[in-house]
C-alpha cells in the first residue's frame, strides 16, 4: 500500500485516479479547489487545496509516495495558467520529496511521419500546434526540475465524469 | 487557442509504442469502445449538469 495524492481530483482524469487508487487500497488523498466529498468513496480523504499555492500543496502531499498531477485549465488560458500550475506542483514535490506523476499527451509530437508512425520514448517533440507547444514546454520544465518524476503518456480520453469538452458531443447526440 | 489546431491527429496520426510499459506492468487495460460509449452516455444522462470546472 502506498500513499497517493491526486491533484485535480474533481476532474475527468483525477476522478478516475481516485476511484482506482481507493480500489487498490492505497491511502488516497483527493485534492480539490472546491471539495466535494460526495463524489468519492468514504475511504478517500478529500482536502481543499489551491494548486497555485505551493505552500498549501506541500502540506497536503507531505508523507505521500506520489502526486498524480491531474489539474487542467480552460484551453483559452493554457499558455498562461498551465506553466504556473506545474511550477507550483514542482516546488511542492521538491519540498515534500514526493514523486510527481505527470500525464503527458501526444500533441507535443506534432504530425506523424508517414503511415503507422510508431513513437517511443526517444522521439523528440516537434509540436506544430499552440496546444502542443504548451505541452512540450511543460515537459521541458519537468526535465529541468530535477525532481523525481514519471511521465505517463496518454492519448485522448473520454468516459464517465469527463464532462468538459465532451458534453457538446453528447448533447448533440440527444436532440431535445 | 483553437480547438482545431491539432487537426494533424486526424490527417497524420501517430501510434504510441507501449513495449517498455508492457515489459514492466503487463498488458495495457483497454475498454471496448461499445462498452465505453454506453457507460459514458449513461453517466451523462445521470449527471446532466456536471462540469469539471470548479
Amino acid at each position: 500500500m502506498s500513499a497517493i495524492a491526486i491533484l485535480g481530483a474533481g476532474g475527468g482524469l483525477g476522478h478516475a485516479c481516485v476511484v482506482k487508487s481507493v480500489a487498490a487500497e492505497h491511502e488516497t488523498r483527493a485534492l480539490m479547489r472546491v471539495p466535494r466529498a460526495n463524489m468519492f468513496d468514504a475511504r478517500a480523504r478529500v482536502l481543499a487545496c489551491d494548486a497555485l499555492d505551493a505552500a498549501q500543496l506541500t502540506r497536503a502531499i507531505t508523507g505521500c509516495d506520489a502526486l498524480l498531477y491531474c489539474v487542467n485549465a480552460p484551453l483559452a488560458r493554457w499558455s498562461r495558467d498551465l506553466p504556473r500550475l506545474l511550477a507550483s506542483a514542482i516546488e511542492a514535490c521538491r519540498a515534500a520529496n514526493v514523486r510527481l506523476i505527470f500525464p503527458g499527451n501526444v500533441w507535443s509530437y506534432g504530425p506523424g511521419k508517414g503511415e503507422h508512425d510508431l513513437v517511443d520514448e526517444a522521439r523528440s517533440f516537434t509540436p506544430t500546434s499552440n496546444k502542443g507547444r504548451v505541452r512540450a514546454r511543460l515537459e521541458a520544465m519537468l526535465a529541468q526540475s530535477g525532481i523525481r518524476q514519471v511521465i505517463l503518456r496518454l492519448p485522448e480520453f473520454y468516459g464517465p465524469n469527463v464532462a468538459d469538452g465532451h458534453r457538446p458531443l453528447v448533447d448533440r447526440s440527444h436532440p431535445a | 487557442m483553437s480547438p482545431t489546431d491539432i487537426g494533424h491527429l486526424w490527417t497524420d496520426p501517430i501510434l504510441l509504442d507501449g513495449t517498455r510499459y508492457r515489459a514492466r506492468f503487463g498488458d495495457v487495460p483497454a475498454t471496448p469502445y461499445m462498452a465505453g460509449i454506453r457507460e459514458t452516455l449513461a453517466w451523462f444522462e445521470q449527471h446532466p449538469f456536471a462540469t469539471n470546472s470548479d
